[in-house]
């Protein structure tokens, strides 16, 4: 019954990101074919994806906080975009590439970090590495800004902050691409997710093989995130609070957690695009704002739910 | 032989000794030993080289007469339950749900729950006497309970060798007596293998076949309590005076006090 419902706000909110726009429904055909369908898809996907990854992050880490950006990531992705501009490389794909590239490169030096100590991956030194690494990487974007008199910082910037203004099918499929096989890595995991929310010695000894799977758990949230990330920017909150939305309506085995997060994700994120896009027209709001203004008072009724 | 360690010596990083050091022993199918000693003996760290967890740096750990590090650790799951010390679930279960999760070694990676399988965790829940508990969320346990529920779960994995690390600690004499008559009474009925970690040296005394003795990382005894249990080596090893008295043909210590 959840399922059905979950599928049916689905569809109406993929149809209603299709149909509406600041000019009200009913929009030409080229505008569905060639904008808002790939826009909407787009968006679905990404919320989809980074629900997923917060969710399988949480198991991981073991903490309720995790987020897809968490390791690192958005201090890695800034630096860089603000990197790629200020050497002056140019081009439509530049900013994504550059963002992809940084995000999976902080990620990357967080986990040398944590594996620096004893060989194997202490995620809770990876939690601490992501934080330190991003913070460093923060701190060179606002030295780069601070002596750059480059007007195009500030697009990057804006750019970061996340939206689907550049969709297209093109960007779908790419992101599809890069998307897929995390996701597979992520469901097939779903089970052994469960078993890491124990811990890592009841873990192992309930059958796990701890260390490959954290090190395939990173892997493909890394990647799945920074496609994320070059894609669409940064949007945060997703990540973090749907899965905690799915866990209180129906519990932490992640074989339901994650194809339900990725539902809901998608959902939220359509309808979070349409939003941004028509409340204010012509001026379009960063979509990450409106995901939190969105998803905040829903995140409020469902503890309060949980509490009575 | 379920399990033999071969002077296996083992020492953690940076560590000036050894945390085991030329430790040999057995573990014999359908018996229960006790592993006793101070703390920071090296029980635990034994434990964990016995179940794969960390690698000899000298010696060998087999298991079915098969190296420790050749299994694969869901075929081990279906092998040896194990419950450790200290867990705590970072999200919250139902009783039923945390015990099933003891089946997962047994399942393909894409194969649902069959009958066999609740079959299974409910026969788990009914011996380690936690039926009432199966729909309560695991945050609202007491550590008695909560301590029920993991042996539950081991139980589920249908294991041939059940390990426990200081399963009592934290419970009160009921608590601490049943969890001890539920590991015996699986020994005894069920044919399986026990290796308890604990303090209570009176009470693995009365409950194991064979005991272990642990002191600075290498073995101070093992055999029959009757034959470990003395005087000079309790005194010996827990540096305390002791008295032992014999309670029904076991052998039970009283520590001392400073002045009587």
């Amino acid at each position: 019954m959840k399922w059905v419902w979950l599928g049916v706000i689905a569809v109406v909110a993929l149809a209603l990101a299709v149909l509406a726009g600041p000019a009200g429904l009913w929009p030409n055909a080229t505008i569905v074919r060639d904008l808002r369908l790939p826009r909407a898809l787009l968006a679905f996907a990404v919320g989809g994806g980074l629900a997923v990854t917060g969710a399988a992050l949480q198991a991981l880490i073991r903490n309720p906080l995790a987020d897809p950006y968490l390791l690192g990531l958005s201090g890695g992705a800034g630096l860089g975009a603000v990197l790629a501009i200020t050497l002056g490389v140019t081009g439509t794909w530049v900013l994504p590439v550059a963002a992809a590239v940084g995000a999976m490169a902080a990620v990357w030096l967080a986990y040398r970090l944590a594996v620096a100590a004893s060989g194997l991956l202490d995620t809770r030194i990876l939690l601490l590495a992501g934080v330190v690494v991003s913070a460093f990487a923060t701190a060179i974007v606002g030295a780069l800004l601070a002596v750059s008199p480059m007007a195009e910082l500030r697009s990057a910037f804006l750019w970061m902050l996340g939206g689907f203004d550049a969709s297209s099918w093109r960007a779908l499929a790419v992101f599809g691409l890069y998307a897929v096989l995390p996701m597979l890595v992520l469901f097939a995991s779903a089970r052994d997710l469960d078993l890491l929310s124990l811990g890592e010695e009841p873990a192992l000894f309930l059958g796990a093989e701890i260390e490959p799977l954290k090190r395939r758990l990173i892997l493909a949230a890394t990647v799945l995130t920074a496609a994320a990330v070059a894609v669409a920017g940064m949007i945060g909150f997703v990540g973090l609070v749907v899965p905690h939305a799915i866990r209180i309506v129906s519990g932490h085995a992640h074989r339901t957690l994650l194809p339900a997060s990725f539902l809901l994700g998608g959902t939220l994120l359509v309808l979070a695009d349409l939003i941004a896009r028509t409340v204010v027209a012509p001026i379009a709001l960063p979509v990450g704002v409106v995901t939190a203004l969105v998803g905040v008072p829903v995140f409020a009724v469902l503890i309060r739910r949980q509490a009575t | 032989m379920i399990a033999r360690a071969d002077h296996v010596t083992f020492a953690y990083p940076n560590a000036a000794a050894p945390a085991v050091n030329d430790v040999s022993f057995t573990l014999a199918a359908g018996s229960m030993t006790a592993l006793v000693g101070p703390n920071g003996g090296g029980k635990t760290t034994l434990l964990r080289l016995l179940l794969g967890r960390l690698t000899p740096d000298r010696g060998e750990v087999t298991l079915w007469d098969r190296p420790a590090s050749a299994w694969a650790r869901r075929e081990l799951a279906r092998r040896i339950g194990v419950v450790v010390q200290r867990e705590e679930p970072v999200f919250p279960l139902k009783v039923r749900d945390a015990v099933a999760l003891g089946r997962y070694a047994h399942l393909g990676r894409w194969q649902s729950f069959g009958r066999g399988d609740w079959d299974a965790v409910d026969r788990a829940l009914a011996e380690a006497d936690a039926v009432a508990l199966k729909d309560r969320w695991t945050q609202t346990l007491s550590g008695g309970e909560w301590q029920r529920v993991r042996l539950a779960r081991a139980l589920a994995q249908d294991p041939a060798l059940l390990v426990l690390d200081e399963p009592t600690a934290n419970l009160d004499v009921r608590h601490e007596m049943e969890v001890f008559e539920l590991v015996a009474e699986q020994v005894r009925s069920a044919g399986r293998a026990a290796l308890v970690v604990t303090h209570h040296v009176n009470l693995a005394a009365r409950f194991a076949d064979h005991l272990v003795v642990m002191r600075d990382g290498a073995i101070a005894a093992q055999g029959t309590p009757t034959a470990v249990l003395t005087k000079e080596l309790l005194e010996d090893v827990f540096d305390w005076p002791v008295d032992v008295t014999t309670w029904h043909d076991t052998p039970q210590f009283i520590p001392m006090r400073k002045s009587p």
